[in-house]
């Protein structure tokens, strides 16, 4: 019997649910910690899933391509990311106090953007590499 | 700029392959033969050398550019 292959595609539709669910999870209130929780299984079923259990497409040539384009424009979305970060520190040393310039952003905060950047290259990869199904002969 | 033109639906058709089948042989995904039939991407030197050695055809007969 012939194994079934997971589109490389959908792959990345469930890396970007997983860690959508993860980065949104870490924004929430502290006492919905739980919710942290379910996040992270998902994440874990997600991941072992696609590398533990099943078999997924290998990446060829356009798809390495458009994965690079898609790290692309991720790196310019981070980098409008730290300018927001930065921005939202800039405004809090005017006591005269030597500990104006140190600002403290909350390392959920930092934990969602960062798992909302894997989550927004795996979305870009599906935006960009999505063809046209009307043309298939199959 | 140069537009890529391919006769690669042509020769897929003669010789009743389907799109999967192709990409099967040349070691990509569907959607890289759908792209390179309606000219949106440049293959590499090696893809168009595989692609034309199944059709017994050269790279030059199966792709060329327009200007």
């Amino acid at each position: 019997m012939k194994k079934q292959i997971t589109n490389l595609r959908n792959k990345h539709i469930m890396i970007f649910i997983g860690f959508t669910a993860l980065a949104a999870s870490l924004l929430i209130p502290s006492d919905m910690k739980w919710l942290i929780y379910i996040g992270m299984v998902i994440l874990a079923f997600g991941v072992s899933y696609f590398y533990g259990t099943g078999e997924y497409e290998k990446p060829d040539e356009l798809a390495r391509e458009n994965y690079n384009r898609a790290t692309r424009y991720t790196f310019l979305i981070a980098i409008a990311v730290l300018i927001v970060l930065s921005l939202m520190g800039s405004g809090a040393g005017d006591n005269g106090s030597v500990y104006d310039d140190i600002v403290t952003i909350p390392a959920n905060i930092i934990a969602a953007c960062a798992f909302g950047l894997i989550a927004v290259r795996s979305l870009l990869f599906v935006i960009i590499d999505n063809s046209d199904k009307g043309e298939e002969d199959e | 700029m140069p537009e890529l033109t391919t006769k690669l639906k042509e020769y897929r058709a003669k010789t009743g392959m389907k799109q999967g089948e192709l990409a099967e042989r040349v070691g990509v995904r569907r959607e890289t033969i759908i792209r390179l039939e309606k000219g949106q991407y440049n293959p590499s030197l090696k893809l168009a050398m595989d692609i034309a050695k199944v059709f017994g055809t050269t790279v030059e007969e199966l792709f060329s550019f327009e200007d």
